[in-house]
């Protein structure tokens, strides 16, 4: 263990004692020390008992951990409303059971199998989420439109061949 | 001991603490800084850090020590973070305290010449020193303590004392006010 500081520690606890009986009994060296330090002690009383201004916490700190709770309880009850508020925007915009699709859509329904019908209410939900969602739904709307136009076309020209094979039948048996 | 009697009984220790060694904690910080505007902040932040740590906090009646370990903490996060060392100057000291009975030149006049020669003093002090010189006077910490708030050898903190009280005889020593001031 490193008692060398011993001395030193010992010299300069007494060069900065708080007693004054020490002031008795010191070797030269501390006495300096302590004459250093009873003239700083002296500034430091003089400008203390000069000022007796008290001290004031601004707020004290169990008071702001209250203000603290007071403002995250607003924001949790903001937090809700929003929420409850977006819902009830998202319940309202959404096609109920009876909804019925407008427009275009519409006459694809009035027009077509009920296949077609399950294909626009896909549509609508996902038309009510985000502008990313709406621009897919758009293009999934426009793919099917266009593979349902593909299969009519192939349904036609089958029914024109079946036409046509139907009357070349016809010619052969002579029962035209 | 009821949740309540415990809210109390903290409300009322942290109030005395506030009264008794809130002056000092600021001075403290005032002297070793030089600036008074942060002082106070620090101050504050000083006891809101031990309401927050009053759980942990044991009674031996070292309240006024404790105080200043969390003040000179704060002390050196704040001066590493603004990144100076500042020296003390006159209007840093008569920022620190206002003026009191701004009525009578003549204690007024006294005031400012106790203030300059302190500020004379502890600005001629390396931050090291004052820390230590200061601890020891405010707080009648041990050099052990001492050097543990400052996170140095027990030896260094012994160094730095010796050389600042040194130093500050000689500045005191020449000083026109000594004869009156020791």
């Amino acid at each position: 263990m490193n008692t060398e500081h011993e001395p030193y520690e010992s010299q300069l606890e007494r060069a900065t004692s708080a007693d004054p009986l020490v002031d008795e009994k010191l070797d030269e060296e501390t006495a300096r020390l302590r004459e250093g330090w009873l003239a700083l002690a002296s500034l430091l009383e003089e400008a203390e008992a000069e000022s007796q201004e008290p001290f004031r916490l601004v707020q004290k700190p169990w008071e702001k951990r209250r203000s603290f709770q007071h403002w995250r309880l607003v924001g949790v009850l903001a937090g809700s409303v929003v929420l409850f508020m977006l819902v009830c925007n998202s319940l309202g915009s959404s096609p109920g059971p009876d909804a019925k699709p407008s427009g275009r859509e519409m006459s694809a329904v009035e027009k077509t199998a009920p296949a077609k019908v399950l294909v626009t209410e896909k549509i609508q939900d996902l038309a009510w989420d985000d502008a990313l969602d709406e621009s897919f739904a758009r293009v999934a709307y426009q793919v099917i439109r266009v593979r349902h136009g593909w299969t009519t076309s192939t349904m036609d020209c089958d029914l024109l061949e079946f036409r046509v094979k139907q009357l070349q039948n016809e010619i052969n048996h002579n029962t035209l | 001991m009821s949740a309540s009697d415990r809210a109390t009984s903290d409300h009322e220790r942290f109030e005395n603490w506030v009264r008794q060694h809130g002056p000092i904690v600021r001075w403290y910080l005032g002297a070793t800084l030089g600036r008074a505007d942060v002082a106070e902040e620090l101050t504050q932040e000083v006891f809101c850090r031990a309401w927050q740590a009053r759980r942990r906090y044991r009674e031996q009646g070292g309240a006024r020590a404790y105080l200043l370990k969390i003040a000179d903490r704060l002390m050196i996060d704040h001066a590493r973070r603004a990144g100076w060392e500042t020296g003390l100057d006159e209007t840093g000291w008569q920022l620190l305290e206002p003026a009191g009975g701004a009525d009578d030149p003549v204690r007024l006049a006294m005031q400012n010449e106790t203030r300059e020669q302190l500020a004379r003093v502890l600005g001629e002090l390396s931050l090291a020193q004052r820390r230590v010189l200061l601890l020891r006077y405010y707080g009648q910490l041990s050099f052990a303590e001492i050097a543990a708030a400052l996170g140095c050898p027990l030896n260094t903190a012994l160094s730095h004392c010796r050389r600042g009280l040194s130093r500050a005889r000689e500045i005191i020593q020449k000083s026109p006010q000594t004869g009156t001031k020791t």
